[in-house]
């Protein structure tokens, strides 16, 4: 036998069979996209199709096409009209009528009448619906009725000066009640938005159309279709091959690639994630203020923004995020010094060296190593408790005599809160927000923060309002239950010849306004 | 010696290259000259420069540095995992195999279960129920390398104990441990030394993926599986944390398995 | 012959059962709260509770159990948590994928490692055996994860000849089949040269070329039937650490198969989506066991005896 022959053979059928398969991509149309398709790739995929039933800003981006609400909230004008046309507050502020736009069906066929919306709120503020997203709503809403077919009535536990942005919420959107009925809406999307549900196909995409019969602007593009990817550098690459058009959250590695590839553009404003370590105010020794001081005085802020963030961030002077009306900076006691870190330590009684369990969510891993180094430089170990999604849910969360039985000291998060200082400050240090009722994972309980916290929300005049928060930022810089980081950029990477995305303040990605050249 | 050397290439080119991990997990400190876990925020992903051979990772870290400690873990690895599945399989599956009958039913049905897990799903589940780590990973690793070295055994012993040389023991009236250590245990001892080198193999790669998928090491300790889980991240735009940790896990695991190859060559002489 | 077959069948039941008990311990031990994970922080504690006992997480392990095998054997394996589908059909979506591409790494693996190893033994020590030793110990080495990076970068985004992750059209599955292949390319060259070189050593393959057989008869008829028993061993081996590179592979590529769906189980302590893979992943292998042990034992009828 012809051994050479053979091998010949062999090679010849390989090659062809290899050249066959690769043959360069742009030169054959791609039939999965059909022009004035719009590709947006994220970190992570949806959790429901139900805007009731979830709490992830990276789902609310995909549904927000898709669904409205009764009101939406503008950058810069406040709240603006969308399902109701107009509407008027009780004097005492816990009745409120709206009155709903004519004309507006549900992707299904069904018309948006006052039956409709208050169907979708109902479960909202119904304890045994079992949806997500009733603990935001349960606590401010009484009731919702039909005053008539165009006009729909809340009344409100007491109060509540944000009901608007309440409303604005994607969670807050009105869904066809046919849809309710089906029991299918987690799987289904139905709502009234310029963009209509096509599939979800689980763990690999979400599709979506242009509505025809929206009753508003009609959408630039034809669809939309939702991928995403939990590695940053598959985002900046699907981005680089034009896999995707939009792609966000951008790490900050690869979104100052992005800023200088001339086929992309990057989005970057300032953004209002916090990013802070909530120290457990409970169990010794952080329970002392001037460890907790020390902690602080042991963060290099600034490198911390130019090393991780590459500069697309700002260092935390306090405790709101810089963009977020009556932020006082106090670059007296937010600073680096581990100098006095050190001295704090020896009067507290830990000169020896101290050592801190943290809970990390694997994203946010990179800091949590960054400050390990640091605080090492002082005489602090750090152990970081690496905790994947739900884990890390329930351990942030976790009552105090759990977190004393695990020996947790801090958990490392982020917050984003807007604009609204009450809306950061109260979830994080009032004693009434300890958890797991709240965000203030560390049981930080200060009489004197609670008191100025509510004068400052019921303060009317805005020089009183600033002089509140002023003090009550001092105290908590004073009493350090946190150890203050940085604020992270909303960086969204976009293909050239796409225009009109936006980013809401709190990271949502607005696409349906969007168009490609 | 040299011409030896040439002609037995997989053993030598296998022993250079597990000689040089040995030593770069012992004269480590001489080598690098610095830390593994010095950071410099405001450097981070440096090329290749006079300074930084391999560069810089996202902490300012040198990679350089890193990579030459990194080797201590991948030798911790390979060698106490392969130590203690290599004697728990070995022990089990020559027993088994001698003995044959029931014994032998059952141990294998042990191994077979444990068989039936793919290698990366049971570390999974052992890492998740145990928490991340190298300990709990070194056990979920020599767990599931048992059951390779158990079946190899016993094959050989089963094979063995049919030989004539061990028939005409048994028939001299030869206990059943001495004739498991003096006749099979030296004649299985080749085979099981080879698959000892591939195990460690292939022990590095698969604490490298379990470190990979965030279940083994934990930052910052410079384990090579660690740091191409945290270069993964970036790569797109900086190729050098992932490159030469994987090159280095690659070489690694080509130096054991080249060993293998050429220890069982040595005992083929065909 | 029927005898082992049937002995062997007969084991598989306990196998299974066994290995089910094992993963339905495990997963219940994992720590976290799969309710608290659907309701999200922010939910009241009263709605935990009621997920909780919608999921019959309140009940003892033993009955647990029990439900579970119950549903198991009537085809219904639970629901997932994070999706609210059906497991089977989380299943039956996400392992047409890894079936694919596991066949895929297969036939490229059998494809170039079998052709390979019997040209290398038909001429040991020459410069193609030499070649091919080289290819496969590194290919065996490599890790593949790192490969598969490194070919991402080079094939989808600097040199553009390849789509970059997904499963969206043919050419999507080229980068992870090959990466998933490089392990088994190398097991199974190695063995095909091995045991041919083993063959086309014995005695009757000496006769057959005395009495003058031309190479390709002495070849596929004699030498290949031969050595097809260690091939098909190791490919039926071979499994269980293919469907461990494609959980790594899946993960780079984001190939949407039930490797990532492993994982990304694990990260939500989605215990019935773990539980179904865990126990189609282990009864993958246990049948291929016991495919590859029948098909041996038809092939040699030294083994039949055993």
């Amino acid at each position: 036998m012809d051994r050479r022959a053979v091998c010949l053979s062999i090679v010849r059928s390989l090659t062809l069979g290899a050249a066959a398969g690769l043959r360069p991509e742009r030169a054959r149309a791609d039939p999965r996209r059909p022009p004035r398709t719009l590709a947006v790739m994220q970190t992570e995929g949806p959790r429901s199709m139900d805007p009731a039933d979830h709490t992830a800003t990276l789902t609310a981006t995909i549904l927000d096409p898709m669904y409205e609400g009764l009101v939406r909230q503008t950058p810069f004008a406040g709240t603006a009209p969308l399902l109701a046309t107009h509407w008027t507050a009780s004097a005492d502020g816990r009745t409120w009528t709206f009155a709903l736009r004519d004309g507006v069906r549900f992707h299904d066929g069904s018309s948006l009448n006052a039956a409709a919306v208050v169907a979708s709120f109902q479960r909202l503020i119904n304890p045994s619906a079992a949806l997500a997203a009733t603990g935001k709503f349960i606590p401010v809403i009484a009731s919702v009725d039909a005053v008539n077919d165009r006009q729909v009535q809340f009344r409100l536990k007491k109060p509540y000066a944000d009901f608007l942005t309440l409303l604005g919420a994607n969670q807050a959107s009105v869904v066809s009640p046919r849809a309710i009925e089906s029991g299918a809406l987690s799987r289904r999307a139905s709502g009234t938005g310029p963009f209509e549900f096509v599939a979800w196909r689980s763990d690999d995409s979400v599709v979506q159309r242009r509505n025809r019969r929206y009753w508003g602007a009609p959408a630039a593009v034809e669809t939309l279709t939702w991928t995403w990817s939990s590695e940053p550098s598959v985002l900046y690459m699907a981005l680089r091959t034009g896999d995707a058009d939009i792609a966000a959250p951008l790490s900050p590695v690869f979104a100052s690639r992005a800023a200088t590839n001339p086929s992309l553009r990057l989005i970057h404003q300032n953004g209002t994630a916090f990013f802070w370590i909530a120290l457990n105010t409970r169990l010794a020794p952080f329970d002392d203020a001037r460890v907790r001081q020390a902690l602080n005085y042991a963060t290099n802020r600034p490198a911390l923004v130019a090393g991780l963030l590459r500069g697309f961030g700002q260092p935390a002077t306090a405790p709101l995020a810089s963009t977020t009306p009556y932020v006082h900076p106090d670059l007296d006691h937010v600073r680096f010094d581990p100098v006095y870190a050190r001295r704090l330590l020896a009067q507290s009684g830990q000169a020896r060296g101290l050592r801190i369990a943290i809970a990390v969510q694997e994203a946010d891993e990179p800091l949590a190593e960054a400050l390990q180094a640091m605080w090492l430089d002082v005489g602090v170990d750090l152990e970081i408790r690496r905790l994947e999604g739900g884990v890390y849910a329930s351990a942030a969360f976790a009552p105090a005599s759990v977190k004393d039985a695990e020996g947790l000291g801090g958990v490392l998060s982020s917050w984003s809160s807007g604009i609204v200082p009450d809306l950061q400050l109260r979830p994080l240090f009032s004693s009434a927000s300890a958890a797991p009722a709240g965000a203030n994972l560390g049981f930080f309980r200060d009489r004197l923060v609670d008191q100025l916290l509510d004068a400052a929300a019921g303060a009317a005049d805005p020089g009183d309002r600033d002089r509140l928060y002023a003090m009550v930022q001092r105290r908590i810089v004073d009493a350090a239950p946190a150890v203050l980081l940085y604020t992270r950029d909303d960086l969204v990477g976009v293909r050239r010849g796409v225009s009109g995305v936006s980013v809401r303040p709190g990271g949502e990605l607005i696409v349906s306004t969007a168009t490609k050249a | 010696m040299v011409i030896w050397l040439i002609r037995h290439r997989s053993l030598s080119l296998g022993g250079a290259l597990v000689g040089g991990l040995i030593l770069m997990s012992l004269l480590a400190p001489v080598l690098a000259g610095g830390s593994p876990l010095a950071q410099d925020l405001y450097h981070p992903f440096q090329g290749v420069s006079p300074m930084h051979p391999f560069g810089t990772d996202e902490f300012g870290r040198d990679i350089a540095t890193r990579v030459i400690y990194g080797a201590r873990y991948s030798l911790i690895e390979a060698a106490a995992s392969v130590a203690i599945s290599c004697s728990l399989g070995t022990l089990m599956g020559l027993v088994s195999g001698a003995a044959g009958g029931l014994v032998d039913q059952a141990v294998m049905w042990v191994m077979d279960i444990l068989f039936a897990f793919p290698g990366v799903v049971l570390a999974l589940l052992i890492v998740s129920l145990l928490g991340p780590g190298l300990f709990n990973m070194l056990l979920a690793i020599s767990l599931f390398s048992v059951p390779v070295f158990a079946r190899l055994a016993r094959n050989l012993s089963t094979a063995l104990r049919k030989a004539e040389f061990v028939e005409a023991a048994v028939a001299m009236g030869a206990s059943f441990p001495r004739i498991v250590l003096t006749h099979i245990l030296p004649n299985a001892a080749r085979p099981i030394l080879v698959q000892c080198s591939v195990s460690a193999g292939s022990v590095i790669l698969m604490a490298a993926s379990l470190s990979f998928l965030g279940l083994g090491v934990q930052p910052p300790a410079p384990e090579w599986g660690a740091m191409m889980s945290d270069g993964r991240n970036y790569v797109g735009a900086y190729v050098l944390p992932s490159l030469f940790p994987g090159l280095s896990i690659t070489l690694a695991a080509l130096g054991f398995n080249l060993l293998g190859e050429g220890i069982r060559g040595l005992f083929d002489r065909r | 012959m029927a005898g082992y077959i049937l002995r062997k069948l007969l084991t598989l039941p306990f196998v299974i059962l066994s290995v089910s008990l094992m993963i339905f311990v495990a997963v219940r031990l994992l720590p976290g709260d799969p309710a608290r994970l659907i309701a999200g922080p922010e939910a009241s504690s009263v709605a935990v509770g009621q997920i909780h006992k919608q999921l019959g997480l309140d009940r003892p392990l033993a009955v647990q159990y029990g439900v579970f095998l119950a549903r198991a054997a009537s085809g219904d394996l639970g629901t997932s948590i994070e999706s609210r589908r059906p497991v089977t059909e989380e299943l039956a979506d996400h392992a047409s994928f890894t079936i694919m591409l596991g066949l895929a790494a297969y036939v490229l693996a059998v494809g170039i490692g079998v052709p390979g190893g019997i040209l290398a033994a038909a001429a040991p020590g020459g410069r193609w055996d030499q070649i091919f030793s080289g290819i496969t110990t590194l290919s065996v080495s490599v890790a593949n994860f790192w490969a598969g990076l490194m070919a991402m970068e080079l094939f989808a985004v600097q040199l553009r000849w390849l789509p970059l992750m997904g499963a969206g059209s043919p050419s999507h599955i080229v980068l992870p089949a090959v990466t998933l292949a490089l392990m088994p390319i190398g097991l199974i060259g190695k063995m095909t040269r091995a045991s041919m070189i083993d063959i086309l050593g014995q005695d009757y393959i000496r006769t057959a070329r005395a009495k003058g057989l031309g190479s390709f008869a002495i070849y596929a008829r004699h030498a290949l039937r031969n050595a097809l028993s260690p091939i098909v061993t190791i490919i039926g081996l071979n499994l269980g650490s293919v469907i461990g590179g494609a959980v790594v592979t899946e993960c780079v590529f984001s190939w949407p198969g039930l490797g990532r769906l492993l994982v990304d189980a694990v990260r939500f302590r989605d215990y019935p989506v773990i539980q179904g893979v865990a126990l189609v992943a282990v009864v993958a292998v246990v049948l291929a066991n016991l495919l590859a042990e029948v098909a041996i034992a038809m092939l040699d009828p030294r083994m039949r005896r055993a």
